[in-house]
């Protein structure tokens, strides 16, 4: 296990096998969205209450779990780094960033999108919204903070405190729903509990989110792999390494 | 184009899911030109290294 972790975390064996990993995630990640959002929109049965508006669930649960997922993932990989003076793991921390801001735009424009129909309102201040809205923040912060240190090793350390302080929001967006009353509805999928979704509808659900889980996979490796090009400079394995391609 | 047709929440559905390609097609090509751009960069440097 520790020799596979160190193995991955060296550079020449990462850029190697992301190369051949990322079109993988990204063709099964273009099937299962194709088909998601094809089950989504015309083979699960419109709701009794919200008809065919809660269609959205379909784009905006998996881009809302995906802001939470990714920012836990930037965490993980920036506390990696900060512990064990991994570069890698910085470097995956840097890369989550962007991806993670996009999902988290998504997951609240949706989320608007969807509001305004069933809610009669585009925004409330409400404690599952605020959040997220944090959320939001706290990845430009991050983007913002290392953009503004020229040294790599202190923007990497930096940003690396804002991500792992900023992980306390997570919690706090996943249980606002049941913390305080809100408009927002309650978890639609829960790990211990029931779902609150027929099989029918969920299914959709599910392929989505395997779906934009791949993608945040392939497109994770891709910028990483732009960022170790960086964080390699004048090393002899990235000189043969492009020569072999 | 029947097939466009979600009752009252015509609108509000495909704006969601039209929002979202865009979002994800913006995030594969951001990170595929920067793949690109910093690929050439590093080709560039290497060659210059070699002749020096």
């Amino acid at each position: 296990m520790w020799t596979w972790f160190h193995k991955l975390g060296s550079p020449p064996h990462f850029y190697r096998i992301s190369a051949w990993l990322t079109p993988w995630f990204a063709w099964a990640a273009l099937v299962l969205i194709v088909i998601g959002a094809y089950g989504g929109l015309y083979i699960a049965p419109a709701d009794y209450q919200q008809l065919d508006g809660f269609r959205i669930i379909y784009v905006h649960v998996p881009s809302a779990s995906l802001s939470l997922f990714i920012y836990v993932n930037m965490a993980i990989a920036a506390a990696v780094g900060l512990i064990w003076r991994i570069k890698l793991a910085h470097a995956v921390a840097a890369a989550c960033a962007p991806i993670g801001a996009s999902f988290t735009f998504l997951a609240l424009a949706t989320g608007s999108i969807w509001a305004k129909p069933m809610w009669g309102t585009w925004w409330v201040w409400d404690a599952r919204l605020t959040s997220e809205l944090v959320l939001l923040f706290l990845y430009f912060g991050y983007m913002a903070l290392r953009a503004a240190i020229d040294d790599d090793n202190r923007a990497d350390r930096a940003s690396a405190l804002l991500a792992i302080i900023g992980v306390v929001n997570v919690p706090i967006i996943k249980y606002s729903v049941e913390w305080w009353n809100t408009l927002h509805q309650p978890a639609t999928i829960s790990k211990l509990g029931k779902p609150s979704m027929d099989f029918d509808m969920l299914i959709w659900l599910l392929v989505m989110l395997a779906g934009f889980m791949c993608f945040f996979a392939a497109v994770l490796l891709t910028r990483v792999r732009a960022e170790v090009l960086v964080r390699s400079r004048g090393q002899k394995w990235l000189k043969q390494a492009l020569q072999e391609n | 184009m029947e097939f466009l047709d979600f009752g009252k929440h015509t609108s509000y559905v495909l704006s969601a899911f039209s929002l979202t390609l865009v979002v994800l097609v913006a995030n594969v090509l951001a990170a595929r030109s920067k793949l690109s751009s910093r690929l050439t960069t590093t080709r560039r440097r290497i060659a210059s290294e070699d002749k020096t």
